[in-house]
């Protein structure tokens, strides 16, 4: 030890502890003082460090203190930004962003009856003031739970955020709420078959909130469906008035953008408010809610009559079995088996094949189909998508119903829609691609980004469907479907008048009379179906109940109306490019008589 | 020496403690601050959302359509009301420099006549600023805002730009027979009636 040699001069020194004997000074030696020196550097060195340490720590003290360094603004972007939790279900919402579901909070109010009456409050007094902005409630009812004793008892479920401010602004002690939240459909009745409705516990019953069930669970962003509310609320009132004109039993209507498949308006009728929906009008059956809940559009395995001459026609066009300048013999009805096909508009004569679509020949329909053979017909359906359920967002979709083996009575049948039932959706979704030059896509409910040109199928030549359209747009220039003209929008269709199959039998009282049509014919933006379930003839419809009377005239009032909201803009009809587009060359010259 | 060292050491601790414990407590205080606003921003969030579920309710097309009945009587665009674009449309002619039509609005006791009373404009104190005014329109406005101020004011001192700017200009004048001071409505409407 160093120190050693300077403990004798040491006044503290225990007196026990001898001093060594002297000798010759301890001189340090080379060693011991390189020692010393590194003990001495590392010393300085570490205070170096903390003196460092110490000063950054002081300059930013006085940064922040005395300079008031830095902002609080350029620390808040480092935060999330507020929002309130995700909800349960994200909304749905419409094309142009138009809520159709969303989710509100719904609280409840419950009362802590000793709380209430602890607060000396007055029950009676408190009951009434509650009745009067809880009018589902009568006082008597509430002051039971008020002077119940129990600490917790529902007043009443389910608040409105008016009730709720309401119920706070009274002011009474012993009264609070739960949060809870409920599913909410703001425009009611409107879109309920498309948007369904959800349970109690929020989950999707049926529409697309059950068919998008998993992705609206806890999702912020809404889902946006191809629907325009706007459009969906026209359809919705001119099918109610064909209903109430004609008092039938329900209505459909789709409208559809053919180059897109998406489903711009889907309304089925009678419907219900997904508010309630199991709520039935007062003095009206359970069996009556089930009817309102059930979508025809999707579910209704319908035989749809004339309207399948479109699939028919163009079948035999796009095989080549026959061509526009050919024709049939449609003088004879032709009885095979038990059956007689006759024709409801009957020439009696040999009818070229725009004559056997404008008129709707049953006998023409069923020779050309006979002439392409059952295998063609069949593939061409299939291909078409009209033997198996239609993929969409919903899942409440019927699977259709044709013969399982294509007999030649099949054959001829299925050429004028018996035979084979499916939904309008299947309808709809075929006529589309029969129009927009013969790519078929699948009906969507989802909205597609605007000029994205979804992935299609091509079923048909695109010579067959210009084809297509020129019959269909003489259709309704001459033939069944006069009445579902709208000047400016050069529509063109078919109707389909058919008798509804009840058991195996057909009752001849019983119709479902639909319109399938598109428009503007020359270049078709939109398709449009509407078939009424049941009507009844009136004096305005001469007593007819068929399609050229019923929804036909409907038809051409809901195109007037919604054109200008889609943004097709009329046309002059007798323009000479929009005549020469829609005229068939084997046709001109030719008188055209009337139906 | 040492002492005088451990001292200023120990003062700047000190100094340093006491400035960390209030850094401390004042982005506390921010903290607090910020949660509150946060609260508050989520809070009008469910709010909003609440209107905007109400504002849907009230637009529900069935009612607009009843109140349409009830108060507008508005048809459906016919397809004849759409038969041009908008491109088809020819372009305005250049339309002369804007009028003051509002300068000549009220006052209808005041004689348009060119031969106005000039010591009115000199004893006015707005005409001066008016007159100076490189664009009358606004300096109008301004005006009427004044007149509504001031009814009793009104009637002279909108007259004023009048004279002063537009003396070859009687026609305008004699075609407002208003008696009030002019709101902007009625500005507006005079402008697209005007042309």
């Amino acid at each position: 030890m160093t120190t050693v040699q300077r403990l004798d001069d040491n006044p503290c020194r225990p007196r026990h502890f001898k001093p060594p004997p002297p000798c010759a000074p301890v001189v340090a030696d080379e060693r011991a003082n390189r020692v010393l020196e590194t003990c001495r550097t590392r010393l300085v060195a570490t205070a170096a460090l903390f003196a460092v340490v110490f000063a950054v720590v002081v300059l930013r003290l006085a940064e922040v203190t005395l300079l008031s360094g830095g902002s609080a603004e350029s620390h808040v972007g480092r935060l999330p930004p507020a929002a309130p939790p995700p909800p349960a279900r994200a909304d749905i919402v419409d094309r142009n962003g138009a809520l159709l579901a969303t989710m509100l909070p719904k609280p409840s109010l419950f009362v802590n009856s000793k709380a209430l009456l602890a607060a000396g409050q007055n029950p009676d007094e408190a009951a009434y003031e509650l009745a009067s902005v809880l009018p589902d409630k009568s006082p008597g009812e509430i002051r039971a739970r008020l002077v119940s004793g129990k600490s917790f008892a529902y007043v009443q479920r389910s608040l409105t955020p008016r009730q709720q401010y309401a119920v706070n602004r009274l002011g009474i002690p012993g009264l609070d709420f739960t949060p809870e939240e409920r599913r909410f459909y703001p425009y009611g009745d409107l879109a309920s078959h498309v948007v369904g409705y959800c349970g109690i516990d929020n989950e999707g019953l049926a529409g697309v909130e059950r068919g998008l069930d998993a992705s609206a669970k806890g999702r912020r962003q809404p889902i946006e469906l191809s629907l325009d509310a706007r459009v969906q609320f026209i359809l919705r009132e001119e099918l109610l008035k064909v209903v109430q004109d004609f008092s039938a039993k329900g209505a459909a209507g789709i409208i559809m953008d053919v180059r897109t498949g998406e489903i711009i308006a889907m309304v089925s009728l009678p419907d219900f408010d997904p508010n309630k929906p199991g709520d039935t009008d007062a003095g009206k059956s359970p069996a009556d809610a089930k009817e309102r809940i059930f979508n025809k559009i999707t579910l209704g395995d319908y035989e749809m009559g004339s309207v399948f001459k479109i699939f028919n026609t163009a079948m035999a066009l796009d095989s080549g079995v026959t061509a526009l300048n050919k024709g049939y013999d449609a003088s004879h009805p032709i009885r095979i088996g038990r059956f007689t096909i006759e024709d409801y508009h009957g020439k009696h004569r040999w009818l070229s094949v725009p004559e056997i679509f404008m008129y709707s020949s049953n006998i023409g329909s069923a020779k050309m189909a006979v002439d392409a053979g059952a295998e063609r017909q069949r593939s061409f359906l299939a291909r078409l998508g009209l033997l198996q359920p239609v993929p969409v967002e919903i899942d409440e979709v019927a699977k259709p119903h044709y013969p399982a083996v294509w007999r030649p009575v099949n054959v001829m049948t299925i050429a004028y829609g018996h035979g084979i039932a499916v939904t309008p959706l299947h309808v709809i979704t075929a006529v589309s691609a029969i129009v927009n030059g013969g790519v078929l896509h699948p009906p969507t409910l989802r909205k597609l980004t605007p000029g994205a040109v979804p992935p299609g199928e091509r079923v048909l030549s695109p010579k067959t469907s210009e084809q297509m359209r020129k019959l269909m747009r003489l259709v309704v220039e001459f033939g069944t479907a006069k009445l579902a003209a709208a000047p400016g929008y050069v529509v063109g269709g078919k109707t389909g008048t058919a008798e509804k199959n009840s058991g195996g039998r057909y009752l001849e009282k019983k119709l479902l009379s639909s319109f399938i049509g598109a428009f503007p014919m020359h270049d078709p933006r939109y398709a449009i179906l509407a078939l009424v379930d049941e009507p009844h003839g009136t004096k305005q419809s001469f007593g007819y109940a068929t399609a050229g009377w019923t929804v036909a005239p409907a038809t051409s009032r809901i195109i007037q109306r919604i054109a200008p909201i889609l943004g097709v803009a009329p046309v002059d009809e007798a323009s000479p490019g929009i005549t020469q587009a829609l005229t068939i060359e084997s046709l001109q010259g030719k008188r055209i008589e009337s139906y | 020496m040492i002492r005088l060292a451990s001292l200023f050491w120990l003062a700047l601790v000190a100094v340093t403690g006491f400035a960390t414990f209030k850094v401390k407590y004042a982005v506390q205080d921010i903290e607090d601050q910020l949660n509150k606003v946060r609260r508050h921003t989520i809070a009008e969030q469910q709010e909003i959302h609440v209107l905007r579920a109400e504002w849907t309710a009230l637009n529900q097309p069935e009612r607009l359509a009843d109140l349409n009945r009830r108060f507008l009587s508005l048809a459906a665009v016919a397809p004849k009301q759409l038969q041009r674009k908008i491109e088809d449309i020819p372009l305005r002619p250049v339309p002369e420099p804007a009028e003051p039509v509002i300068a000549a609005a009220p006052a209808p006791e005041a004689n348009p006549a060119p031969a106005a009373p000039v010591d009115q404009l000199d004893t006015s104190t707005v005409a001066p600023v008016a007159a100076a005014a490189p664009k009358p329109a606004i300096a109008n406005l301004q005006l009427i805002s004044a007149a509504e101020a001031a009814p009793v004011v009104a009637a002279q001192a909108t007259l004023k730009p009048a004279l002063g700017k537009t003396e070859a200009r009687p026609q305008v004048a004699k075609a407002s027979p208003a008696n009030k001071p002019r709101s902007l409505d009625r500005l507006i409407s005079d402008i697209a009636e005007g042309r």
